[in-house]
């Protein structure tokens, strides 16, 4: 884990957050969930593939602060299934799990607003520290959060 | 008409008075007609069912069949229904006349028998059986000779097109024939080719790439193409994209007609390539052997020092002096895997700006072949600027003009030019076919010997690694594979013309550049800094060492284990970093894949490659030719990082 971890506010607290994950295999979205509620997130929500994300994402506009999606899904992928829930959640943070990038997809996530990506394998540390920057972008998008009570 | 006109007609009168056939019979026969007699219907069948008459004379009133019911059995049979038939009626019979000739009859006389009206009749029919006769007869011949000749023409066409060999044919550039192994060959369509189209414009790259071919094969049909069309016969072997060997033969045009003869040889280059591999693999053996050796001499040096080092930790003159011997051993081992590196045509060199006209003069006082009768010219115009690593450029020059005078043993003059080459239309080399110099400007030096020349079979072998003629222990074979190879990698080409009894010129033409001239570095030039540097690399130990020595240099190092997280790294804090460094092949990104997208989105900083090799020279990335001052090639040592460091660094402040 490279990314400067002093930089990083120890005792941030996540517990706020309401979080998607979307992924077609099902351990790694149970392994996710475990992570985050280890982390104090309880709001987590979880979809098997795009479609069933965009749904969740149409009908509960808002309700969702980070969508952690797989970049490769069978039916409907992670930048498509952002091209479909832009619109309805403009503020929504992203952290897109993926194996390997090429120039002209990284340029299209990020023209979808994604700026955190997870590789696989990842560790709860790297997960958490990806979750804290998102926050702080968000910070700086919609000011302050309130702590969870 | 031919075979009937000789042949008298034959008649037959059909009537049951004897004296009324008679003479008619007789003067008829004085015509020149054959006449046969029938006295009854019954009797006129049976003769006509019989022979073969030309024309029926009927009376139409007989007691056992009547001409009617003749008539009507004639047209009812299929052998006789056309036989002409003139019947003969009394006088005044209107309603029996208009039914016989509804019934088919094809004329009428009536009785008492005017001759001559009756013989007029009689000709007309019968010639005009006689005409349509030796039309069906023609009609019958000409279908026949149809027929063979179609059975013929199939039978060709199907050779043709079962060949094994692509064949062509045109007439000037219109295309009259390809059969479809020469379009299987080529990997093109009918619809690609079409039969009478100009040949120019089929093969065209532009047409070619618009209908989905290749631009590598797009460039080699043409090629082929415009090889084809040139006149005087001509032989050569070619290389395709795909890797198959094509011997093209040409035919001098006759009749204006252009003939061309592909044949896919590749089985039989397989077989000599190997042969020739295992000749390879020999010297490769070798030359494994050697370079293993003093790389276990390197490693003992290393090792063994290490472990004094380890031993005597407490005593740091002793721990500095063991560790001194191991950097040496380690910077020896670099050079090595360099001179391998390069010997692989794997080593990018450093894509440093050099002036030829001011290398050339260097060189001139490398090659001083007096002692052999040779004198050296060597020319240059000014301002002659390539980019090209120094060692490199030096290193194929001096190649060449070693082959001038190897090739020159009663002495003569080698010449080197060079001059400046404007180049309106895209430059193709007989050598690399595939190699195609877009149009633009280049430096072209040619070094011309007055040798022996190339034999024509041996030329198309020269640039191969490890073909020598040479005998042994007087060439390695490399000479000229690392002269095709270095130029290439900086964006050139070489081609060769050769004229036995002659000699040969070997030209290498490199892009032409409009930078100064890269500074010449000293070892005590180097220098650090203070800015922070970016350090982009999958491999933890590379990454720990380059930014350990960078941190040496004075630089402040953040790092990344691949390109998404650089780029997070960069999202994080936009103006951070005052230079990237990153590693080309990255699992996650390449690095090449990293620059673009930081470019794309904004990024200020320069970036410089760090790369283990160049994956495969003849599949090579365009972008390494594309940032070749910008790469540095591991394993790099303290003071080629400083400079390199230094030199992107400056380059992006300028």
């Amino acid at each position: 884990m490279i990314i400067s971890a002093e930089r990083l506010p120890p005792q941030t607290d996540l517990s706020w957050l309401r979080v998607l994950v979307v992924d077609d295999e099902a351990q790694v979205v149970q392994t996710l969930r475990g992570m985050l509620r280890d982390m104090g997130v309880t709001q987590s929500h979880s979809a098997r593939d795009g479609f069933e994300a965009a749904d969740f994402l149409r009908n509960d506009e808002g309700v969702i602060d980070v969508l952690i999606t797989d970049w490769n899904m069978p039916r409907m992928d992670g930048l498509e299934l952002l091209r479909d829930a832009r619109s309805g959640n403009p503020d929504l943070a992203v952290l897109l799990v993926t194996g390997r990038a090429d120039r002209d997809s990284v340029l299209e996530a990020r023209e979808l607003g994604v700026r955190g990506y997870l590789r696989k394998p990842f560790s709860a540390q790297e997960l958490r520290a990806k979750l804290i920057i998102l926050t702080k972008q968000f910070e700086i998008a919609r000011g302050p959060r309130p702590k969870a009570a | 008409m031919a075979p009937f006109s000789n042949r008298p007609s034959r008649l037959l009168i059909v009537d049951d008075l004897a004296d009324n056939r008679a003479v008619l019979g007789r003067r008829l026969q004085r015509r020149g007609f054959e006449v046969v007699e029938a006295e009854g219907g019954r009797e006129a069948l049976a003769l006509i069912a019989a022979q073969p008459f030309d024309l029926i004379l009927l009376d139409l009133m007989m007691p056992d069949l009547n001409g009617f019911e003749v008539l009507r059995a004639i047209r009812a049979t299929r052998s006789v229904r056309e036989l002409p038939v003139i019947m003969v009626t009394g006088k005044a019979q209107d309603e029996d006349i208009v039914e016989a000739l509804a019934m088919g009859a094809n004329d009428y006389v009536t009785k008492p028998v005017a001759f001559e009206v009756a013989l007029a009749r009689i000709e007309a029919l019968t010639a005009r059986k006689h005409a349509d006769e030796a039309h069906q007869h023609a009609a019958e011949e000409l279908q026949a000779v149809t027929l063979q000749l179609r059975d013929e023409r199939d039978f060709l066409q199907n050779v043709f097109e079962q060949l094994d060999k692509g064949i062509v044919i045109s007439e000037g550039s219109r295309l009259l024939v390809a059969n479809d192994r020469l379009l299987n060959l080529f990997g093109l369509s009918v619809a690609q080719c079409p039969l009478g189209g100009d040949l120019a414009a089929i093969a065209s790259t532009t047409a070619l790439e618009e209908s989905g071919v290749t631009p590598v094969r797009a460039r080699f049909i043409a090629e082929v193409t415009a090889w084809f069309l040139q006149s005087g016969a001509d032989y050569r072997e070619m290389r395709c994209p795909d890797g198959r060997v094509l011997e093209l033969r040409r035919q001098a045009p006759a009749n204006g007609k252009h003939i061309g003869i592909l044949a896919d040889i590749s089985a039989k280059a397989t077989a000599s390539d190997r042969l020739h591999q295992s000749q390879k693999m020999e010297a490769l053996g070798e030359l494994a052997g050697g370079v293993a050796h003093e790389f276990n001499n390197l490693l003992q040096v290393i090792g063994g020092f290490s472990r004094a080092a380890f031993a005597r930790a407490e005593d740091p003159q002793a721990v500095r002096a063991a560790l001194e011997e191991v950097m040496m051993a380690s910077g020896r081992a670099a050079d090595l895997s360099r001179e391998m590196l390069t010997f692989s045509r794997n080593w990018v060199g450093s894509g440093k700006v050099i002036a030829v006209n001011e290398e050339l003069p260097q060189l001139e006082r490398l090659i001083s072949f007096e002692s052999r009768g040779i004198r050296v010219e060597v020319s240059a115009e000014p301002d002659l600027r390539v980019i090209m690593d120094k060692t490199n450029f030096t290193q194929a020059l001096l190649n060449l003009a070693i082959n001038g005078r190897d090739a020159m043993s009663k002495g003569g003059v080698l010449t080197i030019a060079a001059r400046h080459r404007h180049a309106e239309a895209p430059i193709l080399s007989s050598v690399d076919v595939a190699n195609v110099l877009p149009p633009g400007d280049y430096v072209e030096i040619a070094v011309t010997d007055q040798g022996g020349g190339i034999p024509k079979d041996v030329l198309p072998r020269i640039f191969e690694p490890f073909f020598t003629t040479k005998t042994t222990g007087k060439g390695t074979g490399l000479g000229l594979s690392f002269v095709f190879g270095v130029v290439k990698q900086a964006g050139g080409a070489i081609d060769v013309v050769s004229v036995p009894g002659r000699g040969s010129t070997f030209t290498i033409l490199l892009p032409r550049s409009g930078k100064p001239v890269s500074p010449e570095l000293r070892d005590a030039d180097y220098q650090g800094g203070h800015e922070t540097i970016l350090v982009v690399d999958d491999e933890p130990q590379v990454r720990a060492v380059t930014s350990t020595l960078l941190e040496e240099l004075g630089y402040t190092v953040v790092q990344a284990n691949g390109g998404l997280q650089a780029l997070e790294l960069f999202d994080d804090d936009r103006d951070r970093f005052d230079l990237i460094l990153t590693d080309v092949a990255m699992p996650d990104m390449d690095g090449f894949d990293l620059a673009a997208v930081l470019d794309e989105i904004g990024c200020q900083a320069p970036v410089g490659f760090m790369t283990g090799c160049v994956p495969d020279l003849e599949h090579q990335d365009d972008r390494f030719t594309a940032a070749r001052t910008n790469i540095i090639q591991k394993p790099f040592n303290l003071r080629s990082l400083a400079v390199f460091t230094r030199d992107v660094l400056q380059e992006n402040a300028a």
